[in-house]
């Protein structure tokens, strides 16, 4: 199937009329589509799923806001007024058939809001469907029916497979059904394995009306027959339950899985003895540095207290000085005291006779300068010497002590430093050795008893499943051993003879359905695991890191590396490289050859491996025509390279300049 | 359109390979035509019924 063309009316950003073309050739199945975030390229893969299905899955906020009418086309509309939406995609078939399917819908303006006007005979939502056949080959189908013409060629239930969004792919595997029900649905439908699930039950409900005839044959034969029933219904609600027990104890196992690949450096013996040492240098580490807090704040105190003494320093210093010249200019203590010159100089008579009064003014002007010279210190020689005794108490007891003191806080400040220095590097060391990882024992202890709780009730699980299923054993045997009976009872009889065929028949009809449903089942499950493996590997970035990806009997998808299930502790980024991979291996198994619109999809993605999609992605599904929504960062120059020859069609969506509501398609190529 | 052409191929394979009577194998592969072409989502009983009589030996049952 290749889609040929896209003419949307009115929908969404599509004012008016947009017609796309698309095209799709053994060496061209590329279709590229490029547009900023919000510009219409997600509303493109709504507007063909809303054609096909009456559903847009991927519509965000704003979509579910605005309505499905063009919002400036709605401004535009008078109260009361409608206008058609619609949306038709031409297809062509691999035999040459070309049909086009045209969903519409009526929008009416009703206090301002969009009303739908439904259509007689339309679609629960008031839509309507409509299918053409274009002459070109044989047209072999109802028109009566248009939908099932959809559901033939692209099945609904299946579409998440070819319309991919790039946005959901990381959380493909984490969405509410757990990985391995996803795992085991998406295998189930896409195989179609629904139609046997369907003829077995169809089969199972006749056997059921045949034997309710055969009851009616005789009382013994009505026995036998409340017998079966009550038996199936047992086997049927053992089957249920060994189904729900199953599906919880998965989902303990992908939580055991999840907590082992995230603690999986942490389970280790050695490693629990690097992390107890750890958590005892941390300990001492912060007695320290709570030590060291200490002796600098006594430090502090100290040099508050003597804080006058450190800024008088200099005065000291100085007066010490002035001390020691006075000293040594024999100023202090004075040679000749100045009460003695004083008195001489009163009498008037020197000690040599000399007259030094009035008389004689020159002798004793040499004994006033004499005077002069020693009263300044002379009188005050006591308090000079005391006060020249402070200093030297201050200089050489008091700072030399504060100083000493202060050495000793910094040689332990600086010791308390170097302590923690020493202790912090260990810690560094360790915490290399364990991968740099910040853990607490605590949470190692945690760990290793949630680990021991879940080991506990997945046993416990196992247990109840085991008991379930020889009750259902049992069951069964007995189911048989009674229907061997109700066979030889109606043996008997005519007519129980002639049910015993039909029932025998159904009975057969059954067990080859389920027969070939396991085989068929395992069989795709492996060769989707080797698919997997394959695209995963050639798209993943980093080449050498071995990664083996397994889908394994019980549906679970591992990621093993040296023997650990990585798949848990996968970034965003490998798990969308893994889902696509996943998907593109599904579609190759599904026998669909439908368009595969990716919305986005390399939006989380790096670049290594964007490169790699964009290398691989057209061979991959050559068998499918492509159509690729990107936005301008993912179809960088290296994408854009890569894909050039496979490209058929390449178009830009670009704002009008009238209007952030409606959008202009540029053809590129 | 052959709505067979869309039927999962290996269905039909697999149905064809089984070790069964020849009604039994073209029965199943009936049944599966018919489910996978059904508008309601499963095809009728009456249909079954009308097939297991087909199917199912006429004298064989006498």
């Amino acid at each position: 199937m290749i889609i040929e063309r896209i003419k949307l009316k009115n929908y969404r950003q599509y004012r008016d009329e947009v017609i796309i073309e698309f095209g799709s050739s053994e060496k061209k199945n590329v279709n590229i589509i490029i547009g900023s975030n919000g510009a219409g390229k997600t509303n493109l893969s709504n507007a063909i799923q809303w054609c096909f299905y009456g559903e847009e899955p991927s519509l965000d906020k704003e979509g579910i806001e605005f309505g499905i009418l063009n919002m400036e086309t709605f401004q535009k509309l008078e109260e009361g007024k409608s206008k058609e939406v619609s949306v038709e995609v031409t297809f062509k078939l691999e035999n040459g058939e070309v049909y086009s399917v045209e969903r519409t819908k009526n929008i009416e303006k009703r206090d301002n809001r969009q009303g739908v006007l439904p259509y007689d005979g339309g679609d629960k939502d008031g839509s309507r469907l409509k299918a053409n056949f274009y002459g070109r080959g044989v047209h072999q189908y109802d028109e009566n029916f248009p939908s099932r013409l959809i559901d033939i060629l692209a099945p609904k239930k299946i579409s998440e497979f070819f319309f991919f969004n790039g946005e959901r792919l990381e959380t493909y595997f984490r969405e509410s059904i757990s990985t391995k029900e996803k795992i085991k649905d998406s295998i189930f439908k896409i195989s179609q394995l629904d139609l046997l699930s369907n003829i077995k039950d169809r089969l199972d409900l006749i056997t059921r009306e045949y034997r309710q005839e055969t009851k009616k044959l005789s009382p013994k034969l009505e026995d036998l027959c409340k017998k079966i029933e009550t038996l199936e219904n047992e086997k049927a609600e053992k089957i249920q339950k060994i189904k729900d027990e199953e599906k919880q104890s998965g989902q303990l196992k992908e939580q055991r899985t999840e907590l082992l690949s995230k603690y999986k450096d942490y389970s280790g013996s050695d490693i629990k003895k690097i992390i107890e040492k750890n958590e005892e240098l941390e300990k001492k580490k912060e007695e320290t540095e709570e030590e060291l807090v200490r002796k600098r704040t006594e430090k502090r105190e100290i040099l508050f207290k003597n804080a006058c003494l450190f800024i008088s320093i200099d005065a000291i210093k100085k007066s010490i000085i002035l001390f020691s010249d006075a000293r040594k200019n024999g100023v202090m203590p004075p040679k000749i005291k100045p009460d003695f010159i004083k008195e001489l100089l009163d009498g008037g008579a020197c000690i040599c006779s000399t007259d030094i009064s009035t008389k004689n003014p020159k002798h004793r002007k040499k004994v006033e300068d004499l005077l002069n010279k020693f009263s300044k210190i002379g009188f005050h020689e006591d308090e000079l010497t005391e006060t020249e005794r402070d200093i030297d108490n201050i200089k050489n007891i008091r700072l030399e002590s504060v100083i000493r003191e202060l050495k000793l806080f910094n040689e332990s400040i600086k010791n308390y430093e170097d302590q923690i220095n020493y202790l912090s590097k260990q810690i560094e060391e360790n915490n290399s050795k364990i991968g740099n990882k910040k853990i607490k024992k605590s949470q190692i202890v945690n760990f290793q008893e949630k680990i021991a709780e879940l080991n506990e009730v997945i046993e416990r699980t196992r247990g109840e499943i085991d008991t379930l299923k020889a009750k259902k054993d049992e069951i069964e045997y007995n189911l048989k051993t009674a229907k061997e009976e109700l066979a030889k009872e109606n043996q008997k009889l005519e007519k129980g003879k002639d049910l015993n065929k039909l029932i025998d028949f159904c009975e057969k009809c059954k067990d080859y359905a389920e027969e070939i449903q396991s085989k068929i089942m395992n069989e795709i499950r492996q060769e989707i695991s080797k698919e997997t493996e394959e695209h995963y590997k050639e798209l993943h970035w980093k080449k050498n890191e071995n990664i083996d990806i397994i889908i394994d009997e019980n549906y679970y998808i591992r990621a093993l590396q040296k023997g650990y299930n990585k798949f848990g502790a996968f970034a965003a980024g490998e798990t969308a490289l893994l889902a696509m991979s996943f998907l593109v291996a599904l579609n190759h198994v599904s026998g669909f050859k439908v368009p595969i619109v990716m919305d986005t999809a390399l939006g989380r993605i790096s670049t290594g491996p964007r490169e790699n999609f964009a290398n691989n992605i057209a061979t991959y599904l050559k068998d499918n025509q492509i159509i690729l929504l990107f936005t301008q960062a993912e179809f960088s120059p290296e994408v854009r390279k890569s894909l050039e020859p496979y490209i058929n069609h390449q178009y830009t969506i670009e704002p009008t300049s009238s209007s952030a509501l409606a959008i202009r398609l540029k053809k590129d190529k | 359109m052959d709505t067979k052409q869309n039927i999962n191929k290996r269905l039909i394979k697999e149905i064809r390979k089984i070790d069964c009577k020849q009604s039994i194998k073209d029965f199943l592969e009936e049944l599966l035509i018919e489910e996978n072409s059904s508008i309601i989502g499963y095809a009728y009983k009456e249909t079954y019924k009308k097939l297991i009589n087909k199917y199912v030996d006429k004298k064989e049952r006498q």
